[in-house]
Order: structure tokens, then sequence, then C-alpha cells
């Protein structure tokens, strides 16, 4: 031993740590090493931060149109932002020029021309449309009302003083910032998807980890359930259900209840696959000796059998959001979902749906609400690999 | 030698009978439908070539009795003939099947041209006419057609003169009777055995499984082939019976196929791929599209912007019916619904939605209509409540809404504030655009505005129809399209008390005409009488300009805007050009649906080259 050259012995270390690691521990040093995973992490991070935030975020409010007068911003494309000062030929501080529309008889589609006479700096942290911040604004307006805390604020990130607009990502038909919208349809895609896997998560494993652990008559009961729900098609469902509730019931509580009821009745995959692994984890030695020791059913089951299909549940959990994530895709682009003035993305790709080729040849901004639901998907479809190999004792790295 | 003697008799008598039925056969020949070169068809232009054009959706049956749409019916015209058709060129019905119509009285005579053959060669006959016209107005077969043979609740006559000869005894006056008379004929050789099986097997008859020589037709085409899903082809029928002006026989073009496409998106993109010969933008995107492909050079083809307005007429309705007594009685207020009209903003609207391809509209006939549609009716302030928030604001005022609560809402002295929901339908895209943009103008003056876009099967058309056990219903507003009709200017069922459209104020099943009337709806729906029983041209001028200021004036339902009718067609397609530019015959196009567009040049149109 050679404390000045070696002070800290490296085999010892690394030794003591393997002793001392939890399984946790394990795992998060496993996932760690899924690359894609890690940064689909910080990518959905990200877009969960903007869009609590999008108030904020965002130059513009989230129905806050401009279509007439003055202002005339239908299908404007991404405003240009300038760094070279025309008259001095060196860079600036960045500003935008107001625009102007007029109809080109060619393609019969307005053309924006800039007006480059005056200026527009940009401003950051500027005075904007007011609004309500997170978190205060995740509690219903009527309850604010009636308690009084309704704080109104007008910080935006960045704007520009009227006339001139700020559209980073162009505008749509009525002359809404498309990325605002995004960040505010971010909101309801993102959030929709967690808590209906959530619900359908924890349903199916407390009914599958049930029908698992006492088989028999019960067992039948519920896997009977799982397969009936499984033949119900779920569009003429919800459909009906649009049908039962009142006609100016705010779109978002619509969406929001529409989607409890997926979640309802998605649980059965979860069911099945979660009783396959109780019949087995039923007969190990820590199950007998867990109810040897006189341990309630209960206890038992939440106890000793349903851990072990953890690793099982927060793969399928981080499957079961895109999943969620595309439902409400497509409701929204069938007109079930959330609708007009609220955003989400996929009322947004329904907007560009309708507009057919045009779409795509005269304002292919319109798509990239497109381009987040695939970024998104694709992220938790990552993180699932990546958990699930960590999770998985042979696919360690 | 007897035997043979017997043979040559016969074999003469053949011969006689062979030569009457030829001499017959000539006199037939004068009986014969000229069309005129109003299509430009002088006779002298190329003939032949297939037409193709893209439907959304396959006519679903080739049966007259069951079929459901407008435009799938104007497809089975091209096989089964009418006694009378419309003329794009003059603007009205005329003879088709018939040679001839006279009025007496109550009575409406109709001589029938002889000489017409099935496509299985034997005669059409006024028996073939009468047994239609029995199976259409059998309650239990429930044509679509069946309206045209029901007369103030009381069933419309059909009789046989003589071989040549039919009768129609109408139970009152009707000007527009020639519309009761446009309808398919089958033959009844064909049918007969059908009906005695029963009315099922009637319905049952001529679906598209049907092998297309057993559809037995006397049009200008008959049915091919029909692939599910892909697409259905109709050949000229070498036996039709019109000619143009120079004694060429009719159709021109060989063959006519209606592609099937998947959505309007794909259609455009079919028409811009060179897939069809005729199209009919429909929106300003799919306007841009094609004239983007022809400046672009990608597409031989004409854009016709703008030929005219189209029948079709946008509204916002609000429910006199309404579940909440207070907002029933703003519904039945006449300031209020002017209010609404104050806070349209027609011209944005046109502006964002429609690329300024359309007009504004003030009251219940589409300026495309230029034979009822009148402008000098329309006065500002009188009946014509263009876009003026603040003159809205002052109605309300009248209406006792005088002060704003803290929120910003106007409210009267019981404290009361208009809250209203519109429904919006999803798949219509210009009430998505006109939706937020009168709601927002709704907010701007203190009504509680908010709109709901909903699926039109399963929420919206529901919502309209279904009544609460005591006669409301539980909307507030709704943005309504109502198909338009060219004479009499207004649709039959608008109006009238008993009308099934009237969806502001909707009479129960059961009923005549609904609980509770404001004045001017009984005065509507006797000016759409007097209308349809004055039969001189004057007079119904006069009732109709009446008509439109009494409507105007009270707003029943709030007028928004019509669309503009543009067509495209490859310059390949020949004589189409004057009937496209003719306002008239376009705007009954669009009465009749897609199809109306082609249907109206069809006998004379030709493709080139293919």
């Amino acid at each position: 031993m050679q404390p000045s050259t070696n002070p800290t012995p490296e085999p010892v270390v690394t030794q003591t740590a393997h002793r001392a690691q939890s399984r946790g521990e394990i795992v998060r040093g496993q996932f760690r090493k899924h690359r894609l995973a890690v940064s689909s992490l910080w990518v959905l991070g990200l877009l969960y931060v903007l869009a609590a935030f999008a108030d904020f975020v965002a130059p513009y409010g989230e129905s806050e149109s401009f279509f007439r007068g003055e202002i005339d911003r239908s299908y404007a494309p991404p405003t240009r932002i300038h760094w070279i000062d025309p008259a001095t030929k060196s860079l600036s501080f960045p500003f935008v020029y107001n625009v102007g529309s007029q109809m080109n008889l060619d393609t019969l589609e307005f053309d924006f021309t800039e007006d480059t006479s005056k200026p527009y700096p940009i401003k950051f942290f500027s005075q904007g449309t007011p609004y309500t911040p997170f978190p205060i604004n995740l509690i219903p307006i009527e309850w604010r009302n009636a308690s009084g805390i309704n704080p109104q604020i007008n910080l935006h990130l960045f704007g520009v003083d009227k006339p001139a607009t700020i559209f980073l990502w162009g505008a749509d038909k009525l002359g809404r910032d498309v990325f605002g919208r995004i960040l505010f349809g971010a909101r309801v895609t993102l959030t929709i998807g967690i808590f209906a896997a959530t619900l359908s998560l924890v349903i199916g494993l407390s009914l599958g980890a049930i029908s698992g652990f006492y088989g028999g008559w019960v067992d039948d009961l519920i896997m009977r359930i799982v397969e009936v729900l499984a033949t119900i098609p779920s569009l003429f469902l919800l459909l009906a259900m649009r049908a039962l509730f009142p006609l100016d019931a705010k779109s978002s509580v619509v969406f929001f209840v529409v989607v409890l009821i997926l979640g309802l009745i998605r649980w059965g995959s979860v069911a099945r696959a979660v009783r396959g692994q109780v019949l087995s984890l039923r007969e190990e030695d820590f199950v007998m000796a867990a109810k040897g020791l006189g341990a309630r059913d209960s206890r038992v089951i939440f106890r000793h059998i349903l851990p072990g299909t953890a690793s099982f549940a927060i793969v399928s959990f981080s499957l079961l959001v895109p999943g969620f994530i595309l439902t409400e895709s497509g409701l929204s682009f069938l007109g079930l979902g959330i609708s007009d003035p609220n955003s989400s993305w996929g009322l947004m790709l329904a907007v560009a749906q309708e507009g057919g080729m045009q779409t795509f040849t005269s304002r292919p901004w319109m798509l990239l609400p497109g381009f987040f639901i695939f970024v998104a998907v694709l992220a938790f479809n990552f993180i699932g690999d990546g958990l699930r190999d960590a999770l998985d004792p042979k696919a360690r790295r | 030698m007897n035997k043979s003697l017997k043979l040559a008799v016969f074999s003469l008598a053949l011969v006689a009978a062979a030569a009457a039925v030829s001499i017959e056969g000539q006199a037939q020949q004068s009986q014969q439908l000229v069309r005129s070169a109003r299509f430009g068809g002088d006779g002298s232009a190329s003939k032949g070539g297939t037409l193709t054009y893209g439907l959304v959706g396959l006519p679903p049956t080739f049966n007259p009795f069951t079929v459901q749409s407008l435009s799938d019916t104007f497809i089975q015209y091209l096989w089964f003939p009418q006694l009378v058709q419309f003329n794009a060129a003059s603007g009205q019905n005329e003879c088709y099947i018939c040679t001839n119509v006279t009025q007496k009285g109550l009575d409406v005579i109709f001589n029938i041209r002889t000489g017409i053959k099935w496509s299985d060669g034997k005669p059409l006959t006024v028996d073939d006419i009468l047994f239609s016209a029995s199976l259409h107005s059998n309650p239990k077969i429930n044509s679509r057609q069946r309206t045209d043979f029901v007369q103030a609740g009381k069933d419309i006559k059909w009789s046989k003169v003589d071989a040549d000869t039919v009768k129609m005894t109408l139970n009152l006056a009707d000007a527009a009777y020639l519309d009761l008379a446009d309808w398919s004929i089958v033959p009844k050789h064909v049918w007969q055995p059908l009906a005695d099986k029963g009315e099922a097997a009637v319905q049952g008859a001529y679906n598209v499984s049907t092998n297309p020589k057993d559809i037995v037709g006397a049009g200008p085409f008959l049915v091919e082939s029909y692939k599910p899903g892909e697409e259905m082809t109709l050949k000229k029928n070498p036996d039709y019976w019109a000619v143009d002006e120079k004694g060429n026989k009719l159709p021109y073009l060989d063959r006519i196929i209606a592609k099937n496409y998947s959505d309007t998106n794909a259609r455009l993109a079919g028409y811009i791929a060179g897939q069809q010969d005729i199209f009919q933008p429909l929106t300003i995107d799919e306007v841009q599209g094609v004239r983007q492909a022809i400046t672009g050079g990608r597409l031989d083809g004409e854009l016709k912007i703008n030929i005219t307005q189209t029948a079709v007429t946008s509204t916002l309705l609000c429910n006199f019916q309404n579940k909440d007594p207070f907002k029933a009685q703003l519904c039945r207020s006449v300031k209020f619904r002017r209010a609404l009209s104050h806070l349209t903003d027609r011209e944005t609207i046109i502006k964002v939605g429609l690329g300024g391809l359309g007009k504004a509209l003030y009251g219940p006939i589409s300026s495309g209509n230029t034979k009822w549609y009148n402008d000098s009716v329309y006065v500002e302030g009188e009946s014509k409540f263009s876009f003026n928030p603040v003159r809205a604001s002052a109605l309300l005022r009248e209406l006792g809404f005088t002060r704003k609560n803290a929120s910003g809402f106007l409210v009267n002295s019981k404290g009361q504030t208009i809250k209203m929901n519109a429904l919006v339908v999803s798949t219509e895209a210009l009430q998505k655009v006109a939706a937020p943009i009168i709601i927002e103008d709704m907010k701007s003056v203190g009504i509680d505005a908010s709109f709901t876009v909903a699926d039109n099967g399963s929420v919206i058309n529901p919502a309209l129809r279904t009544f609460n056990p005591d006669g409301t219903r539980n909307f507030d507003l709704s943005f309504t399209d109502f198909g338009g009709v060219f004479d009499p200017p207004t649709r039959r069922n608008l109006y009238n008390l008993g009308g099934v459209a009237r969806i502001w104020n909707l009479n129960r099943a059961g009923q005549t005409r609904p609980d509770k009337l404001e004045s001017f709806e009984i005065l509507l729906d006797k000016l759409v009488s007097q209308g349809l029983s004055t039969l001189n041209l004057e007079g119904r001028k006069q009732i109709y300009n009446q008509f439109q200021k009494v409507a105007a004036t009270n707003l029943p339902l709030v007028y928004l805007y019509t669309r503009g009718l543009h067509v495209s067609y490859k310059n390949r397609v020949g004589n189409t050009q004057d009937q496209l530019k003719d306002p008239m015959g376009a705007f009954q196009s669009t009465a009749n649906g897609y199809i109306g567009e082609i249907f109206n040049f069809i006998d004379t149109a030709y493709v080139k080259g293919n």
C-alpha cells in the first residue's frame, strides 16, 4: 500500500459501490447508458416545461387572432427576424418589419411583403395579453373567482410592438400564432395521455392481480369482462357519449371525460398480462411464506405480488402514454375532442388536413403539430425501451 | 304444295308487318327531341371521347325509388327519363319525354313523345309513366320524390287520357307545377313483376350488384360497368332519341367514367394529375390548387371563378323554442335578431374563409338566382342589417341591456345576461371560420357567447330536432346551411308553417304548425303559398319581392353569405363554355348538386384525343 501515489485504491471503491448499490441505483445507472432514452427524457421535460409556461413563452394568447382591419395575418408565413441593420450594415439587436398582404392573381393567395420603412425591435420580457400564471391556472376559474385569487399578469418572454407581429412558426387561417398554439396544445395532448394511462394501469394492475391470485370464478368473471370490453368499438361509444353531454359543455371538460372513459375501457390488455404474471408469482416461495405467516390476501397481493410486476407496469405505462396521445390526436382530428378556440396538436393537424394540398404547397408550417406528435410519441417509446432494458436483469450493460 | 303456299302467305304477312313497323318507325322519327346548339353544338363539332370526372363515393344504388341524395338522383337521370327536364339555357323545366304540356284549370295534360324505346327494345308507353308515378307515390316505398305527389295533404292524381296522353290533376294551383313531373320513369314490363312481389322487392331491386346489362333505361347513357369503390362507366345509348339541330344523333360522347376518390383532397390531386376532365372546386383551397396547377403549366385547363353564387344559403339561427323562456323570448325579438345580423362581419368571413370568392347575404334568396333575387328590396336599416356593432349595442340597449357586470357582460334590470352557445358542424370548414369571428364580435358588445363544434349526425342534428316534453328544444344558436332551389326560389319545406327544415321554430311530429308563431311567420307562409298559386310571372315576381322583404326585415334566419361557384375543365373538353359562362344555368347546376354541372351539357359535350 502506497497511500501517497494511490490515495483511493480504485478496485476497492467500485467494490464497495457495488455492495452499496440499491436496485433503484442499478436501474438508474442502466437507464443512463441508454442515450436515446436519456435524451428523450430531456426532450419531454422541455416540452412539459414549455407547456406549463406556455402563457409566458408564447407572445400571444391561445385564441388571440389577427384577421381583420389593419393587422390581417391570415396564413401569414413565419416572421423573418433581421439581425443586420440595413443602414449601417452591421449586426444589430434583432428586429422585425411590419407586413402587408395583397392578393396574387396568379395563385389567388395573399402574398405578404415586408414594409421596411420602420424596424420593430424584438422586446424581451414585454407586456402583452394578460393571463393567469401556472400553476394557479390549474384551479378551475369558478373556484378562483369565488376565492378571489385570480392574479393576472401580462409578462411575456418576447414580443413586438403592434402593428408588427411576431409569428415564429407562421399563423393559421384566423391569424393565430402557430408557435403559441403548439405550446398551448401540448398542455392537452401531453397531460391527457398520462391521465388516461395512469387510470388504465391502476385498474388493469388491480383487477389483473385479483384475477390471477384468486383464479376460479373471480378470474372467469374478470377475464370475461375484459373480453366484452374488447368487443366495444370505442369510436362509436365515444360518438354516443358525446351526444349525452350538454351542448355548451366546455370542449376541454368533455374531452377530459371522454379520455377518462377511454382509460376505463382500455385496461383489459394490462389486466391480461398482469394476470399471467401473477399466476406464476403466486406459486413462488415468498408468496407461500407470506401466506403461511398468515398475511391477509390484500397484503399478499399488494405488498408481495404486485411489486413483482413493477417492471412490466412501468414499461407498459410508458408505452400506453403515446397510445393515448395518438388517440387524442385522432379524436380531435375527428372533431370529437378539443375544439376551437382551444388548441391541441390533433386539432391543429385536422385543420392542416382540411387545407389539403394547399397545406403542403403554400403553408407547410401548419404541419408542425404533426412533427411534435411524432417527437413526443417517439420520446415516450424510447423511454419505455430504456426502462425495459434497465429493469431487465438479463439486459444489463 | 299446300304447305309451301301457307309458308308463302305467312312470309308475305311477315314482310307486310315489318313494313308496317318501319313506317311507324319513320313516323316516330319526327318525334325526336332536338337539343339546340345552345351549348355550342352546331353539329360540326368533334364528337366522341370519354369524359371522366371524380366523385367522393360512387352512387350507392341504381334504384330510383331508394336513391337518397340529389346528386345520385341526377346521375340516374342519365339513363332513366323524366317527363320534363330543367333547361339551363331557358331557366325552366321543359318537355323531355313529353312533347307538349297544356294546363286547363287544375288539369295538366302531357302529350307523350312517341317512338322512344327502352334499351331492351320495348317501347316507352303512357303505362310506364303511370306505373312509375304509382311507385313513387306509394308511401310504403317511400321514394325521396314522394313529396312531388302530395299537395295540401292529398295525393295528386295521375291518369291516362289516351295512348299518348297523361293527365296530372292538382289539388290546388301551383305555378311551379312542372317541378312535380320531374321524376324517374322506369319500364313497367321490368318492374311490374317486382311490384307484384311487394314493396320490399321494389326497394331491393337494382342495387349496385345488379348486372349492368339488366338495367333497362332510355336516357342518353346506359350503365356499362360498376366496380365498387373504383369507378362507374356509362356508355352511349345508341337508341337515344335526341338529335342536334343538324340531325346528328346525341350524345356526342362515347363514354362517361365516374371515378371514386376517398376524399375531396384525393379528388383534387387526381384532377391535377390529369385523371379527370372536369372538376368543381368547392373551397378556396381547391380553387387555389387548380389555379396554381394551371399557372404552373401542370394542367392544360380552364378555371372559371365566381361564375355566379351557389344556391346554398348559410345562416345563423336562434331557437324560438328554447327551454329557457328568457332566451326563447330574445330569439323571438326582432331587435335581437337584427343585433345578431349587425354583429356579423360578413366581409371578413368571406375574405378569410372564402378568399373573397363569395357574397354577403341579407335575405332568403341567393343573388345567384337571377330570376327572383331583387337587390332593391334590401335597404340598410330597414331590410338590411350589415356589420355595425354600435347599432347592435343600441338595439340591445333598447331590449333593456343597459349596463355591464364585473365580467363585462351586458345585464338587464333583472340581472340577466345573454348566455348563448352556437352549434357548428365539424365538417363545415366555412362555419368553423365564421363562428369564431361572429362569436368574438358578440362577446365584444357584451354577449356571453360561445360555440361548440360537433359531429352533425350524432350531436347537432339530434340536438336541433329533439323536443322536450313541453315542446322546447335544448340549443340556443345554430350555424345551418340550407340547400337552394331555383323555382320556387325557396325550398318548399323551409318557410311553410309545416316545413321540416324550419329549425328556428319547428312543428312537432303530428302537428301541422309550431305551437307559437310570430305574425311574420304566418305572412311568410302565406307569401310562399301565393308564390306557387299565382300563375303569371309578373304577379309572382311581386310576391317574391315582398317575400324577400318580409324575410330580410324580420330575419327568421340571420342570413350570412353565399359561396361563389367555380368550375374547371380541361381544354380538351369541347362544347362546355357557353353553358359554364351562363350564370343561370350554372346556378341551377349547383341547385342540382355536383353532377348537375356535367348533366346540363352532357348531350353535346365531347372530349378530344382519347
